[in-house]
């Protein structure tokens, strides 16, 4: 009854956030650079015509409605964090997870989505062309757990910083973590210097 | 009226985007809310604002009357031809 609320970019973010909360009360963190933005710029719209504005778009357009809307439907009483991230979207939700996971939570399900954006934003941001969702569990190193092992590092003092996009500029910086968990290995830079590595054992 | 009841079904299915289903599974006497077709606030929000679009009604969101007109479709049928004298 509730899957009629989501947009597409929300029905993108739960398929992929989904299978891996596997019916568990886990921490979730949600990291958009826009959230919802069509839905935003269709109230915007509304308002300037001034009509009345939809109850339920108005609802979802917050930042946090995909983390909102995934926690109650899976009934996750854990903590549910919702992120921009701004120009290192990538950089913002690692961090954020690396800090959770360092504090003593063993797992969490790590979500990036992005949308196309009206037409509007593009004179100020580039846009994805399609929907992208990334969804990551990441639990604290066990011994001989199964999957891929991410290490992010922090800028080294000295060297100079891996050069990074901001997302602004380079709105698929989906992509490239997605390769590497395709490849099983990989290395990114994911923003001032911080840099990201995805590998086996 | 009949006309109007079926017509509601419609909108209601449309500005709610109620998935697989139909006007015919609505029955005009049955629950909008809670119980019987199972929306919620949110939707009794929505649905007043396309009413109030679609047929230039006003809606008091405070009266109590207000609570029963919304309790099914053939209410809602009686209120906003009524409503439209």
């Amino acid at each position: 009854m509730q899957r009629r609320r989501l947009s597409p970019m929300a029905k993108a973010a739960f398929a992929t956030a989904y299978p891996l909360i596997n019916e568990r009360d886990i921490p979730l963190v949600c990291c958009s650079v826009h959230g919802e933005a069509l839905r935003t710029y269709s109230l915007l719209r509304d308002a300037a015509a001034g009509e009345a504005l939809s109850p339920t778009a108005f609802g979802l357009s917050v930042h946090n409605a995909i983390a909102g809307q995934l926690s109650i439907l899976c009934d996750i009483k854990s903590p549910a964090l919702a992120l921009a991230g701004g120009d290192y979207p990538l950089q913002a939700g690692l961090l954020e997870a690396a800090g959770m996971l360092a504090e003593g939570v063993p797992e969490l399900v790590l979500l990036f989505c992005e949308e196309p954006l009206p037409e509007m934003y593009l004179s100020s941001a580039r846009s994805p062309q399609f929907i992208c969702a990334t969804a990551l569990h990441l639990s604290t190193s066990a011994a001989g757990a199964a999957g891929l092992k991410a290490t992010l590092t922090s800028p080294r003092e000295g060297l100079a910083a891996a050069p990074s996009s901001s997302a602004f500029a380079a709105a698929d910086y989906q992509l490239p973590l997605i390769s590497a968990l395709v490849d099983g290995d990989g290395r990114m830079p994911v923003g001032q210097g911080w840099e990201l590595c995805i590998h086996g054992e | 009226m009949s006309e109007l009841v079926e017509e509601i079904k419609t909108l209601i299915i449309d500005v709610l985007n109620l998935e697989d289903i139909t006007p015919e599974e609505i029955q005009a006497d049955e629950a909008l809310f809670g119980e019987g077709l199972g929306l919620d606030s949110i939707d009794a929000l929505e649905l007043g604002l396309a009413l109030q679009k679609k047929y230039n009604i006003s809606i008091d969101a405070e009266s109590e009357t207000t609570k029963t007109h919304f309790a099914s479709v053939s209410n809602l049928a009686k209120f906003v031809a009524d409503s439209r004298g």
